[in-house]
Parts: C-alpha cells; sequence; structure tokens
C-alpha cells in the first residue's frame, strides 16, 4: 500500500512540483556536487593522460635535483607510531628525506622511544618539548630545524604508499607558483567499525574526487594537516602555523593570500586511522567545524573583501566554503521547517524519495571516483560500495546535525577557545586577542 | 734535644726536630726516654721538615715509637694536612700541655702496653693501619682533598703508608675483607678507568664530530602566535619580542613558555638537545664515557671486636688462611717427622726417590698494598697454582708466610725441576699479570738422599 501510494506520487511529479519538493537536490547538490564533478573529473581524466610527458619530466627534474625533503611529524603521545612512519618512509621510492620528530610534552614511552630510532639512525632529528605548547608550537620547533627545500608534515600515525613522497613533490616541479600540495587521505582501519567504512566513502567523495575538483579548479581551500608538502621558504615567510584548531586550513589560505597555488595530489597517497565510534567522531567533527566558523568567517574575513589584496580565486575558495558548509547547512533546516509546516503529510513520501535521490548521487559520484582513481585505490576501498545505502544518514543526518551544532555554538559562544586540543594557555591568549 | 716540663707522674712529651733526628739517628728513637715518652711534639714554626719527620716516626716498625701519639705546638694555626695527621696541637709553651691532650695521649699509650710484639716490629701496613685505628678508637673518616690523586685522603693513615699511590686505600679494602674493619658508606667517587684518578673533566661534545665549541640556548614558544626559535631569536636590545607577530614578551608562563633548549655545534653546525658527555683523566689523559667509569665508595671505617682482637694479637695473614684453607697445610713439626719417615723409607728399600720443593715467595705485603680487595682473588690463584703441581701423596708445609716446603714422593729429582719449572711459570705469570714484576719468587728442587741427615738438607734448601 505504501509503495504504491509512493509509486504514484512519484508519478504524479511534474517539473515544477520536482523543484518545489527537491529543490535542495536539484538546485544545489546535484549541481556542485555531481554534475561539475563530472565535468572537471571528465576533463580531468584525460588531461591527466595527455599531461604524463610533462609529469615524466617533472619526475625526471626532481629526481635529478634531488632536493632534500624535511619530514616533520610533531605530536604528543605518538611514540608507539614512530616506528611504523619510518618503515613506511624507508619504503618510499624518493629516499633524500630527513625526518624530524617533535615530542610535545608528551607523558609516555615517546622519548625512549625516539630517541632509540635517533641513536639507530632510523630518524634524523628527535627534539622533546617538556612543555606542551600545541600542535602549531611543535610543528614550528620542527620547522626551525628543517634543512630540506621542502617540508612534508605528516600525523604520526600515518602511513604512505611507496611512492606518495615522489608524487606529492612532483606539483611543485610542475608549476612553478605552487606554494602547497594536499596528499590523498585514505582510511586505513576501514573495516574496524562502521564509523570507519562511512568515513572511508566520505573520505573518496570529499577528498579524493572533491578536493582533486577544487583543486583544478583554483579554489582549493586546505592542505591536510595529516598529510601535505610545503614549500620551506614559504612556510618562513608566514612564520609558521598559527595557534590552531584548524591550524592547517588556515596556513592554506596564508599561502594563497601570497598569490600562490595549492594543488590536491591524488596520487600521493596517505592512510590514516580515523575515529572508530560515532561518539569519537562528533568530538573530530566538532572541532573541525567549529574552526572553519573560527578561521574563515572571522581570521580570514578579509578574503572575501574588496581591496588591494583582493583575488577572484581567493574569494572563490573562501566564498564558495562558506556558502555551502555553513549557509546551505542552515538550508536543510529551512527545508526541512518548510516540509513540517505546509505538508507534514508529505514528510512519509518525500524523505524517502529524498533518500533515493541523493542514494543515487552518491552511487554515481563513487563510480565516478572509482573510475577517475582507480589506480590508486585498494579493493577494500571499492567494496566500501556495499555500504553506500548508510552514507545519506550519515552524511545528510549525522554530520548534519553535528555540524550544526558545531556552527551554532561556535558563532554564539566561540566555543572552540575552551577547546583542549590546545592547551589552555594558548587558548586563553588566542581568546583574548580574538584570533 | 730539648726536653718538655714533666708533670708530676708521667713523664714529658718528647719534642722533636728533624734536624736532631738526623744528628742522632735511630739511637733517639731506640732510646729509653723516646720509648717512655707519653707522646712525640713537633713544632712546624721552628722544623720545615715537620711533615717528613712524621712520616719518619709513622713508618718505625716499633709500635712504641710508630703508634705514639704525635702532638704539634704552634703559636699560630699548623698546616691543615699537619695537623690532621698528628693528635692533636696547642699553642703553648712545652711545660703547659692541656690536660684533655694528655688524657688522649694516656688512652692511646694504654691501647699500645696491650699488643703483641713480633720480632723485626710491625712491617706489613695493613696490621699497622689496624693498630693504629685500635689506638686511637672513633670513626675513621675520609677527607677530600685536591691534592691527592684519588680525591679523598685519610690524612692521620697517611704518613704510615710508603708514597705507593693507593696504598692506604688497598690496605684498608683488605682488612675490611678480614672483617677487622667495618666501612660505612660516607661517599661515592668516580675514577678513571685507566689509573684510577679521581679527577675528571667532564666536557660535552657534540655528538657528531667529538667538537667541545657548543653554544646552548632556550627554546621559546611564543603562545599568541605559535612561532617558536632559541631565546637568542627573540632579543631585541633589552627585550623580548616575536620575530613573527612582533608583540614583545613579558611574562614566561604567561605569554610565553621555554619547552626545551638546543645545543649548537660552532664546527660543524649540528643542532641536538642531548650533547655526548666525555670524560677526561687529568692524570693520564685517558678519554671515557661516563657509564664506564668505575665507581669507588668512600668508606667510614670503624674497628670490628674481631678488628680489636687482631689489633692485639696479630693480624692473620690473608695469604696464610688462602693457603692453608686450598693446600690443606701440614704442621712443620708433623711435616719434619714425616720427612725422616720417607729418608728411612727411601733408604731401607732403595726402590725409589723423593724430592723436595721449595717456593718462597717475598714480599707479600706488597700484594696487599699493591692489590687491596683484589689480593684474595691472586691468592686463591696462586693456591690453585699450586695444587695443580702437588699430587694426593704430596706433603706441603709452611714455615712462614712466604715460605713453602712440600715433599714430592716418587719424584727424582729431574721430575721435581719439571715441576718446579711449570710452578715457576704459573706463579711467575700470576705475578707478572697482576704486579708487573716476578721479583721476590724462588723455586728450587733437592733431591731426598736418605744418607744425608733431613733437618739439615731441609735447612740447606731454605739457606
Amino acid at each position: 500500500m505504501y509503495l504504491e501510494r509512493l509509486l504514484e506520487f512519484v508519478a504524479s511529479l511534474g517539473p515544477r512540483d520536482l523543484f518545489f519538493y527537491f529543490w535542495p537536490f536539484f538546485l544545489i547538490d546535484l549541481v556542485r556536487y555531481t554534475l561539475l564533478d563530472l565535468l572537471v573529473l571528465g576533463a580531468y581524466m584525460p588531461g591527466r593522460h595527455l599531461r604524463q610527458r610533462r609529469i615524466q619530466e617533472a619526475r625526471s627534474r626532481l629526481f635529478r635535483e634531488r632536493p632534500l625533503v624535511s619530514v616533520i611529524a610533531p605530536g604528543k603521545n605518538e611514540g608507539r607510531h614512530i616506528p611504523a612512519l619510518a618503515d613506511s618512509l624507508d619504503r618510499q621510492t624518493y629516499r633524500h628525506l630527513e625526518i624530524i620528530i617533535v615530542d610535545d610534552g608528551s607523558d609516555d614511552e615517546t622519548p625512549a622511544i625516539c630517541r632509540q630510532l635517533e641513536r639507530r639512525g632510523r630518524i634524523r632529528r628527535f627534539i622533546r618539548n617538556e612543555v606542551r605548547g600545541g600542535k602549531a608550537s611543535a610543528a614550528n620547533t620542527a620547522l626551525r630545524y628543517c634543512r630540506g627545500r621542502f617540508v612534508v608534515h605528516l600525523d604520526a600515525d600515518s602511513s604512505l604508499r611507496y611512492d606518495s613522497i615522489e608524487r606529492i613533490l612532483i606539483p611543485f616541479y610542475l608549476h612553478h607558483d605552487v606554494g602547497a600540495v594536499g596528499g590523498d587521505i585514505r582510511v586505513d582501519n576501514l573495516t574496524d567499525s562502521m564509523a570507519t567504512r562511512m568515513q572511508g566513502v566520505e573520505y573518496i567523495k570529499a577528498i579524493t574526487t572533491g578536493r582533486t575538483v577544487s583543486s583544478m579548479l583554483g579554489i582549493l581551500r586546505i592542505v591536510a594537516g595529516a598529510y601535505g608538502a610545503f614549500r620551506r621558504d614559504v612556510l618562513e615567510r608566514l612564520g609558521g602555523w598559527d595557534v590552531g584548531p584548524g591550524l592547517d586550513g588556515d596556513i592554506t589560505l596564508k599561502i594563497r593570500k601570497l598569490g600562490l597555488r595549492i594543488v590536491h595530489e591524488p596520487e600521493a597517497v596517505c592512510y590514516t586511522n580515523v575515529p572508530d565510534s560515532f561518539r569519537k567522531l562528533a568530538r573530530q567533527r566538532f572541532r573541525w567545524d567549529r574552526s572553519m566558523v573560527r578561521f574563515r568567517m572571522r581570521k580570514h574575513v578579509d578574503l572575501l573583501k574588496p581591496g588591494a589584496s583582493f583575488h577572484l580565486r581567493n574569494f572563490i575558495a573562501s566564498f564558495e566554503n562558506i556558502f555551502f558548509s555553513i549557509l546551505l547547512n542552515i538550508k536543510w533546516w529551512v527545508y526541512l521547517a518548510q516540509m513540517l509546516v505546509f505538508h507534514p503529510e508529505m514528510l512519509s513520501l518525500l524523505l524517502p524519495i529524498n533518500y533515493v535521490l541523493y542514494f543515487t548521487v552518491n552511487v554515481v559520484q563513487f563510480a565516478i571516483a572509482v573510475t577517475a582513481f582507480r589506480s590508486s585505490l585498494r579493493t577494500r576501498d571499492i567494496a566500501l560500495a556495499l555500504y553506500l545505502p548508510a552514507v545519506p544518514l550519515y552524511i545528510g543526518v549525522y554530520l548534519r546535525l553535528v555540524r550544526t551544532l558545531a556552527q551554532l555554538m561556535e558563532l554564539l559562544h566561540k566555543v572552540s577557545y575552551r577547546d583542549r586540543w590546545n592547551p589552555w594557555k594558548v587558548s586563553s591568549i588566542a581568546r583574548r586577542e580574538g584570533l | 734535644m730539648s726536653t718538655t716540663a714533666e708533670h708530676r707522674d708521667v713523664p714529658a712529651p718528647l719534642e722533636l726536630t728533624s734536624r736532631t733526628l738526623a744528628e742522632h739517628g735511630g739511637e733517639l728513637l731506640d732510646s729509653q726516654r723516646a720509648q717512655a715518652a707519653p707522646a712525640f711534639v713537633l713544632v712546624p714554626e721552628q722544623d720545615s721538615g715537620a711533615a717528613g719527620l712524621l712520616q719518619t716516626l709513622r713508618r718505625h716498625p716499633d709500635p712504641d715509637i710508630y703508634l705514639k701519639p704525635v702532638l704539634l705546638r704552634c703559636q699560630q694555626p699548623p698546616p691543615a694536612e699537619l695537623a690532621q695527621a698528628c693528635d692533636g696541637s696547642w699553642a703553648g709553651s712545652p711545660g703547659e700541655l692541656p690536660q684533655g691532650l694528655l688524657q688522649v695521649c694516656s688512652g692511646i699509650r694504654d691501647s699500645i702496653v696491650g699488643l703483641a710484639r713480633a720480632p723485626g716490629g710491625d712491617t706489613g701496613l695493613p696490621l699497622r693501619l689496624l693498630r693504629f685505628m685500635a689506638c686511637r678508637g672513633g670513626p675513621l673518616s675520609p677527607l677530600p682533598t685536591a691534592r691527592h690523586r684519588q680525591g679523598h685522603v685519610y690524612p692521620s693513615l697517611e704518613p704510615l703508608a710508603s708514597a705507593e699511590p693507593g696504598a692506604v686505600l688497598n690496605s684498608l679494602e683488605v682488612l675490611e675483607e678480614q672483617r677487622v674493619i667495618q666501612g660505612e658508606l660516607h661517599t661515592t667517587a668516580y675514577e678513571c678507568a685507566h689509573c684510577g684518578c679521581a679527577f675528571l673533566n667532564f666536557t660535552e661534545n657534540c655528538p657528531q664530530c667529538a667538537a667541545v665549541d657548543l653554544s646552548h640556548d632556550d627554546l621559546v614558544h611564543h603562545f599568541r602566535c605559535g612561532y617558536t626559535a632559541e631565546l637568542g631569536a627573540f632579543r631585541r636590545g633589552e627585550q623580548l619580542v616575536c620575530p613573527k607577530c612582533d608583540r614583545a614578551l613579558h611574562h614566561i608562563g604567561v605569554d610565553y613558555d621555554k619547552p626545551s633548549s638546543m645545543f649548537h655545534c660552532r664546527s660543524c653546525t649540528h643542532d641536538f638537545q642531548e650533547p655526548t658527555i666525555r670524560t677526561t683523566c687529568y692524570d693520564c689523559g685517558h678519554n671515557s664515557a661516563p657509564e664506564n667509569l668505575p665507581q669507588r665508595s668512600v668508606k667510614r671505617f670503624m674497628v670490628t671486636a674481631l678488628g680489636q682482637n687482631a689489633a692485639a694479637l696479630g693480624l692473620e695473614s690473608l695469604f696464610m688462611s688462602v693457603m692453608e684453607r686450598r693446600l690443606n697445610l701440614c704442621p712443620w713439626d708433623a711435616f719434619q717427622m714425616f720427612l725422616k719417615v720417607e729418608a728411612a723409607r727411601i733408604a731401607r728399600y732403595r726402590r725409589s726417590r723423593s724430592s723436595l720443593l721449595l717456593l718462597q715467595l717475598c714480599g707479600v705485603d706488597e700484594l696487599y698494598v699493591r692489590l687491596g680487595r683484589r689480593a684474595d682473588d691472586v691468592f686463591e690463584e696462586l693456591a690453585e697454582a699450586m695444587t695443580q703441581i702437588l699430587r694426593r701423596s704430596d706433603l706441603i708445609t709452611a714455615r712462614h708466610d712466604a715460605l713453602f716446603v712440600a715433599l714430592l714422593t716418587e719424584t727424582d729429582e729431574a721430575q721435581a725441576a719439571r715441576a718446579a719449572a711449570r710452578l715457576d711459570e704459573g706463579v711467575g705469570e700470576l705475578l707478572q699479570n697482576n704486579m708487573g714484576t716476578t721479583a721476590g719468587l724462588r723455586v728450587k728442587v733437592a733431591n731426598l738422599d736418605p744418607e744425608a741427615d733431613p733437618q739439615a738438607l731441609l735447612q740447606a734448601l731454605m739457606d
């Protein structure tokens, strides 16, 4: 009975009804996240094939010059991951590396583990900060002692594909004005739980596909802290990282303001461990979504203002992120309110249809990603297709709730300054100075 | 020679100078006057050789001399080392010895009276030290000093010993091993692994090039902007200013921190947090890592009850105790009897030959002084070397500490000579490895002639 009614309703929908009932999907999500991806990747794939010669030339130049690359991994209590990280870097095709680990006030075995690795020559330098200063401070400490022309910032619990360092450096040799290159973050602990599987799908959509598209459009606004490469002279010119959270997005915008290009390299693959429960995931996303408000709407609001330093691409990068992540997030609540107020009786029909629509585009997006990036995806990445039916609920309901709450709390109460991700003494200064 | 004013019932202390001792020599110390005096008195203000004179007194073999209290009479404070080595001092005229000092001298004299005397006096350093400590009573504490290479001395004991480095410490170790003194930890000291010197130069070195030209600076983390660099990068005149955000830094812990520090090598420009620590001995120049340095316990010593007895009656030689246990020594009288029986047996049956083997080891005391606590191990090895030569049918005795005679039954002179050669080689190698010399070692063999008098034969062998 219900199914019949549903099918009848679908059959009765005309173009006007479709727009009225499903305008968020057709007007925004389908256009921005599916059609645009199709168009851009449609240009990306043959373009990459055509660019192979240039890529090869860039690679040859890279290996001919063989610049020193400083790989830095600042963190607290990450000692147990460092041996595996050192192994991963040992297996890289690009070998001219110096590994610098900074211990941000660890209270476990990290110093002992890392000193031993240093003595054995597995890492070049281990710096222990007795007093915790936060991620930015630890990263800046590492930057102070880097000798490489390029700096690769990694999370300590990451592992890289064998050619990842080489891949992330090549864009610097393809274009003279690249300031930073983002690596492709994939989920390592895919099979731990439903939460990790959902994140696996999300990363493929949002990072592998989404950031490649943004990069091609010249509006990429973030180089992930988990894996990104920077020109050392650019970092030094900026004085390193600023206090976070969201310091990866923050430094990316600062590099954009210098007029330099930000590139995403989907073939520079990095595997990382993600939260394995929805509770832990919520805490992570609270932090990320709050930082988006703090940095993009407050600290870097100048990107939106006309002025001497105005740059169209920077404006679009910032505006697009604010518009889609914050303003259009509100649209869903408006849409829900609209349906509840004006057509409450239709909700039982509208919601399943919305689900089917979003599920369909998820399938299309996933297929696009697998097609475009097949060479770097593992079998178990592709096997995530089995979990696509849950993705609309994950992204459309769970993440949306978390994001809405985070953004409201940050807009109204600036709660990011109380985040224990930074030491309180650092956060209190940042709050006092409105940083 | 001057005399002090005498107390009514007690002879007066004998005032000595190095000049009078030089003029009168041993006669002065052997005289009744010297023997009866309750103390010797030195006057360092009038005698520049007082320290040497003290050594002469303390190295005399006669307990009545070397154990006698030595006092200083001086108006000015005496030299510190001399004062610590003596039993007291006063700043008055010769006849005005304070009552307290008189009592000290009296107590020491009473202790000396009860001591057993050996012919020739006390020659071994361990016994001399023990008797000295027993007569003085009280704990013997070490004194840190820069004048001696081992860093700590026992001032009152130093004059008793020769100039051999570490003689006193090694002898005290032997005494502690034998439980006649008890040590209590006073402090510890690192010493050179090569020569035992306590004076070590600790340097911080670059882990990369071992250079010592290092600079050291704190790292500063500015809370506001996260910028981290050496303190020097923040200095702008008298103030600290962040190079990144141009803000002044005011209070540590409020707007900045110093999370760690860094060393910089000016030779190879390497930056690091943990320099390599090396030690260099001031005496021999030997380099080593601190973790490889031997650590010596510096102790306070007290004479035990066993030690009091040993001081009074004589210290049983550690060497002899090891030999007796390992070699199953036969008493001298019994050995002589067995010798007669063996000679008679050979004379009657005329079918076999036996030999005598002599092992003489001079300077056993030197072993204590040179080896200290290790002397025990060396003695065990010596005994082992001798047991390798001897068979169950052989008999061995000790005439004294350093003289051993063995009866090798059914062994002709050639065989005995071979055994002697092996013994000579084994013991010689042991002495060479531990002492650097084989001087003082004598091995001899003689055929047990049944026609000769066994006693005369034995005596001829020992002579």
